[in-house]
């Protein structure tokens, strides 16, 4: 979908807010949110697709106001919700419960768990380290080579991609073939694999900014094989 | 610390949770409650970012490649290969389930950004800093890398093609700055010593050795 997450290009954002140093969670809710997303997609209750897709439905303001760590917490909350595994209902009951126990300074009782979790402390060393790799497991031709001049489709999907706006119709030449990948278009509508080639694409600045663009400037885009088209039958010069 | 501690005197706030903090509250407290995960399984993954997994890891794997030619050919190779090179170090998952390592060389300046949000290699850089999840660094690193470096203190010459890595794909990248003129003989751990995390991310460069007039 064409949405504010998709910003490379645009203007007026103004400066870098630079900070040499900063710790990896400002607030302790902040590294919360973070383990909780790690064992959400973690135990595959929400791929990553999905969730990044959560973000991106955010309403452009929304998005643009809120901070780093509270879209994850929009797309956590809305995608549990939808699929059935914790409703916001619930959630917003919760938080009301606890707002009135900090009031009253009631301390719940520890209530000592009858089963074990689906994801324990044990657990996690081994399953960071490890990673979920999107690779697909299997031989497929690829459909373009190194060298050879592709030009990135103009689809206007409203569903989630990775095809960056701002090579949408343009020519680019095939740097680097990635191996065979998970495609994120299907995988966030369904968990749908679509096992297919992925490519670093490389574009000059005059073909993705014009011709008034520093020639001494280049980028490297990774594109899967279903947002390329071949141009001509040739390989580029 | 093997649990978090809610009896902790921090807890006690004087002011209340923002409506944010205590989403995240409930929620952590209803994932719980409902058995998806135990608080200590979440007090281990912040743990783990807070202590272990950060940028001295990527160093470290640079250091490596300015001493070790064979080394540093495997990190140039394929993203498998250098994937696999990284791992020989200790550093691999999430986020960086593939590490492609590019080169800065006299003729090429590389920068990494994420135009989509905040893709960065986890396992060897830690979690991507404010300012590169933030969207003038993500609007402009783009359409105008130049200037984004000049604004970082970064002025690259105008002769120097400067090449940037957009992490749309699962691939993530990381750059292998030049070694520093003047560090001959110099050990791994000495080497690391002047690699910053920004030049890895491409918006720096590496420390400089102390010259002796």
């Amino acid at each position: 979908m064409n949405g504010i997450h998709d910003m490379g290009g645009m203007h007026g954002f103004g400066e870098i807010q630079y900070l040499p140093k900063e710790p990896p969670f400002r607030e302790e809710w902040e590294g919360r949110m973070f383990a909780l997303l790690a064992t959400v997609t973690g135990l595959g209750l929400m791929n990553v697709e999905e969730w990044r897709h959560g973000i991106e439905r955010m309403n452009p303001a929304e998005y643009l106001t809120a901070s780093y760590y509270e879209h994850w917490l929009h797309s956590v909350v809305d995608l549990l919700d939808q699929k059935g595994i914790l409703s916001i209902s619930d959630l917003e009951e919760r938080m009301a419960l606890m707002e009135r126990r900090r009031r009253t300074k009631d301390r719940p009782d520890k209530v000592q768990p009858s089963t074990t979790a689906m994801l324990r402390r044990e657990m996690v060393p081994g399953a960071l380290a490890t990673g979920q790799s999107t690779r697909a497991d299997v031989a497929i031709e690829p459909r373009f080579k190194v060298g050879q001049r592709v030009r990135a489709k103009n689809p206007q999907s409203l569903g989630h991609t990775r095809l960056v706006r701002y090579v949408k119709g343009k020519v680019g030449v095939v740097e680097t073939d990635f191996g065979v990948f998970t495609l994120p278009d299907t995988m966030a509508h369904g968990n749908i694999q679509t096992p297919q080639h992925v490519y670093s694409i490389a574009f000059t600045s005059e073909e993705l900014w014009g011709p008034k663009a520093d020639p001494k400037n280049s980028f490297r885009v990774g594109l899967w094989e279903d947002y390329l088209d071949p141009v001509g039958d040739g390989v580029s010069q | 610390m093997t649990s978090h501690n809610h009896d902790h005197p921090d807890h006690d706030h004087t002011k209340p949770p923002s409506e944010v903090e205590l989403r995240v509250k409930a929620l952590e407290s209803l994932l719980v409650e409902r058995r998806f995960v135990e608080r200590a399984a979440l007090d281990a993954v912040v743990e783990a970012y807070e202590t272990k997994i950060g940028p001295r890891n990527g160093a470290a794997v640079m250091a490596r490649a300015w001493v070790d030619p064979v080394y540093k050919a495997r990190l140039l190779s394929s993203a498998q290969e250098s994937t696999a090179a990284i791992k020989e170090l200790g550093f691999s998952g999430t986020q960086g389930e593939d590490i492609a390592v590019v080169e800065n060389t006299p003729t090429v300046h590389n920068m990494i950004v994420c135009t989509l949000c905040s893709c960065y290699p986890w396992p060897t850089l830690g979690l991507p800093p404010l300012w590169y999840k933030s969207a003038p660094y993500r609007s402009r690193a783009v359409i105008d890398p130049r200037g984004v470096l000049r604004e970082l203190g970064l002025d690259v010459p105008a002769e120097k093609e400067v090449r940037v890595w957009d992490s749309t794909a699962e691939v993530r990248y990381m750059v292998l700055p030049e070694r520093p003129t003047g560090t001959d003989g110099w050990t791994e751990a000495q080497l690391m010593e002047l690699i910053t995390r920004d030049s890895m991310i491409g918006t720096g460069l590496p420390k400089q050795p102390p010259t002796i007039p």
